[in-house]
């Protein structure tokens, strides 16, 4: 995962997956509830994976900049990742990744800011027109909505560290 | 960061944090104070979006940040859009005015330190906006499987939500700038630091 072209493949497949998904399961008004609710366990699992997969593979390092000495390290030692050997000063961000991790996120901010606010405003738009008429399903879509808001606002930060850090050989 | 707002023709100092401290309280309070009495008044039918546009002068004024105007420098580090046209007439009445411009680019160029700090708050920010959606998010599912969960609010959910959501974007839009005031230190001890 040195070059930055594979990781944005598996940025891209993350997404792919992830919004057909969203797609199948949030905008078709007809499935029976248990169909929605098997659907959605499954949403879980995928945005479970993708929110452990940076941490499993050490693709980022943890963003709080501490781990715990006792943490059970196990999954990580599966795929060869284990930080046991490590001194703890070098386990915790350096100055470089936390204005790294920052930028990060600002740049995410003002990502979510404009979806945020295009949602309230359809919201606002829908109480004062009461537009329940035109949308129906409008309480499955709010509640796969957040969902997505929710899946975005975790994984964003990652994905953009992901996309954007140049080829590590090209770094050195 | 700008050290003193001009407001009603006074020059006041905003140096020390403890001032800057009370600012942020007096503006959280004012959203809080809007917020309940838009209640009262429709139920935030129209009025959220109201509370929504309020944010742009509270920004334009005090805040800064998002706006070229208020205590914190412009978060784009782009200058402001000249205009040709004189200042509002009810700025003018009430004497409020935007910080004398600094010659060059000192008026909305962040330095490495300032950009640093202000990727920080956002990062803050970001924390407990994450934190309002994982609640938005509960609520509505709990009021789609479980419902009898939150049948004992007194106020509807959809209330409950609406309002949550409304606070969140007013949140959003003033939250880095309101940390950056809040933990900054008082502008005179950085000087004698440095």
């Amino acid at each position: 995962m040195a070059r930055r072209r594979n990781r944005r493949l598996i940025v891209v497949c993350i997404w792919a997956l992830w919004l057909l998904l969203i797609v199948f399961s949030g905008y078709v008004p007809d499935l029976p509830p248990h169909y929605f609710d098997r659907i959605m366990v499954c949403l879980w699992g995928v945005a479970l994976l993708v929110l452990l997969v940076p941490g499993i593979f050490r693709f980022v390092r943890n963003f709080g900049g501490r781990e715990s000495v006792d943490r059970d390290r196990s999954i990580r030692t599966l795929f060869g990742t284990s930080d046991e050997d490590r001194p703890a000063e070098s386990i915790s961000l350096d100055e470089r990744e936390i204005r790294l991790r920052n930028a990060a996120y600002y740049e995410a901010y003002f990502i979510m800011g404009p979806i945020l606010f295009i949602g309230v405003f359809f919201l606002i738009i829908y109480r004062i027109l009461q537009l329940q008429a035109f949308f129906p399903h409008i309480e499955r879509t709010i509640v796969v909505s957040l969902y997505v808001l929710l899946f975005l606002y975790q994984a964003l930060p990652r994905q953009l560290i992901l996309w954007h850090e140049p080829d590590m050989e090209e770094a050195q | 960061m700008r050290a003193e707002l001009f407001l009603l023709g006074k020059r006041i100092d905003m140096a020390p944090r403890r001032r800057r401290r009370w600012l942020v309280a007096l503006i959280y309070f004012g959203f809080a104070a809007l917020m309940t009495g838009f209640w009262f008044m429709d139920q935030w039918h129209t009025s959220a979006a109201y509370l929504i546009l309020a944010t742009i002068p509270v920004n334009r004024l005090f805040l800064g940040g998002y706006y070229f105007g208020g205590l914190i420098k412009p978060f784009n580090n782009r200058p402001p859009k000249q205009s040709a046209l004189p200042p509002p007439v009810l700025l003018l009445k009430l004497r409020v005015y935007l910080p004398v411009p600094a010659t060059g680019d000192e008026a909305y160029r962040n330095d490495e330190r300032e950009l640093g700090q202000r990727n920080l708050a956002h990062y803050r920010a970001y924390q407990a906006l994450s934190i309002t959606v994982v609640i938005l998010w509960a609520l509505t599912n709990f009021k789609a499987e479980v419902p009898r969960l939150i049948a004992r609010l007194s106020i509807p959910v959809d209330m409950v939500l609406y309002g949550l959501v409304t606070a969140a974007v007013v949140v959003a839009i003033t939250l880095p700038q309101a940390i950056l005031l809040w933990t900054e230190p008082d502008m005179e001890e950085d000087f004698s630091g440095s």
